[in-house]
């Protein structure tokens, strides 16, 4: 008993202790003071986010949601640009109103460009071409009913009042028209024909009309020039042979058109009478 | 409120607990836990690392002054010690006592320094001039002087373990276990050595003062 007393006395001295702390009075250098808190302030300082501890990985899953999100939206925008609409360019090359409109005079006036163009040798096949361009363009443009002769008039003009638009419509046709030779009117009548049988609702006409084509874009076109050529229009009674033709098979509006045209062409045709009509080819 | 509760005697708070039925602890705890204040700290709150600092900073820096026996060294490592604590405020659980957590943490910082700048190379001796003046008589101030240098001769001449263990003892105030803990070494080894440091100390301390 007496030992572990004095085991004890030999652990806790108390006047080994008092000494030590009489003579331990040493004090941490105050620059060590600064050193050490000024560290410990600089650690501290992006403290306030550490208590929001759930704001960063909300933020990383709003990124990535963000980025899916924009992701998605492109994937669903590039089809429907792919599909559904045509690049400005590819219409304003196949527009037949480039193909209508005075050549490219880079700013000559109408007669200038008349002359020039009537310098410039013609022949079947460059209208077949022209032609060809033309039913090409109307293939692409969508099936609004409207030619697109008339969507570059539309997108002259602005869309808000239909009245004056369509004024503006016809003064723009006519001031062309008296800008072209005999060939470019007969392009611009086949075009106005076109687009007025399709924005007219006749589809019956237009659906008879395609029984006779290859394709259904090309059956408004083949019908027309197939019955009223140039040869025909040349003559009043080849003409009214054709539109009497045109009747016969059903097609009124088409050759109600062909007969305003022909007035049009020849004021005395009237009182006319068709000659005998050729056969159809590929009856 | 606080001026309330001091004022409040211990026997009274126990008789209060007693007769209402409720445990109430006889001694109010006024000061925050060190473990609080590190988990404050870590939450961001620099008046806690402060305060927290300001209770160890001078036991721990006499603990490294007596092991290093150097103030420049013990200063390095003094510094060391608490911006590994700094470092680690993110990982820190409170599992164990912080006063074990710190000294483990400067023990180890002070082998490191030992291993890296060869213990004991240039020990220095504090000078007692450089101590503050306390405004003694000069013969209390030279028997203090004479003093201090016999508990300092008798420091630096105990073993590194015993020296080890006093001062963990002494300085940090911490138990045979936490000792033990730190040190790496079983509880009756350092029980062992804690004995051995005291009596040494004693025994220079009883000695009578050298005639010149």
């Amino acid at each position: 008993m007496s030992n572990e007393r004095r085991h004890q006395d030999d652990l806790n001295d108390p006047l080994v202790s008092r000494a030590y702390r009489d003579l331990s009075d040493e004090r941490t250098p105050e620059h060590l003071d600064h050193v050490v808190l000024n560290e410990a302030r600089k650690a501290a300082k992006p403290g306030y986010l550490r208590t929001i501890s759930w704001l960063r990985p909300a933020a990383w899953v709003m990124t990535i949601g963000l980025c899916l999100a924009i992701v998605l939206e492109i994937s669903n925008i590039a089809p429907t640009n792919q599909s559904g609409l045509i690049a400005p360019t590819e219409v304003e090359q196949k527009s037949p109103a480039a193909v209508l409109a005075p050549p490219a005079t880079g700013g000559m006036d109408a007669p200038t460009a008349k002359a020039k163009s009537s310098d410039a040798p013609r022949s079947d096949d460059a209208r077949a071409e022209k032609q060809e361009g033309f039913s090409e363009a109307e293939q692409d443009q969508p099936d609004e009913g409207v030619g697109l002769f008339e969507l570059r008039m539309l997108e002259e003009v602005p869309a808000a009042s239909p009245e004056p638009v369509k004024a503006k419509r016809q003064e723009a046709a006519v001031v062309e028209i008296d800008s072209f030779d005999q060939d470019d009117r007969q392009l611009l009548r086949d075009a106005e024909n076109r687009a007025r049988l399709q924005t007219s609702g006749d589809q019956e006409a237009v659906e008879s009309l395609t029984q006779f084509a290859p394709t259904i874009g090309l059956a408004s076109d083949v019908a027309l020039e197939r019955y009223c050529e140039e040869s025909e229009t040349a003559d009043p009674h080849l003409w009214l042979a054709c539109i009497l033709e045109l009747e016969q098979q059903g097609l009124l509006e088409a050759a109600k058109t062909e007969r305003d045209l022909l007035r049009e062409s020849f004021p005395a045709a009237d009182g006319l009478s068709p000659m005998p009509r050729r056969t159809i080819p590929g009856d | 409120m606080t001026a309330a509760r001091t004022l409040v005697p211990a026997t009274a708070v126990v008789a209060l607990s007693n007769s209402v039925g409720v445990a109430y602890a006889p001694r109010m705890e006024l000061k925050p836990q060190d473990s609080a204040l590190m988990l404050r700290y870590r939450d961001g709150d620099v008046s806690a690392f402060e305060l927290l600092y300001r209770r160890h900073n001078d036991a721990l820096y006499r603990y490294l002054l007596r092991l290093c026996r150097n103030p420049a060294a013990a200063e390095d490592v003094f510094q060391e010690v608490w911006g590994k604590i700094i470092k680690t405020r993110d990982n820190y659980r409170p599992t164990a006592k912080f006063t074990t957590f710190l000294y483990h943490v400067a023990y180890n910082c002070f082998i490191d320094h030992v291993r890296r700048n060869k213990r004991h190379a240039n020990p220095v001796d504090i000078e007692p001039d450089s101590q503050p003046d306390s405004g003694e008589q000069p013969d209390m101030l030279t028997e203090r002087s004479l003093a201090r240098r016999r508990l300092e001769t008798a420091l630096e001449t105990l073993p590194d373990e015993q020296r080890d263990v006093f001062l963990l003892h002494e300085e940090a105030g911490l138990s045979l276990d936490q000792i033990a803990s730190i040190t790496g070494c079983k509880h009756e080894t350092a029980k062992s050595r804690l004995r051995y440091a005291v009596r040494k100390l004693r025994a220079a301390i009883d000695e009578p003062p050298e005639i010149t």
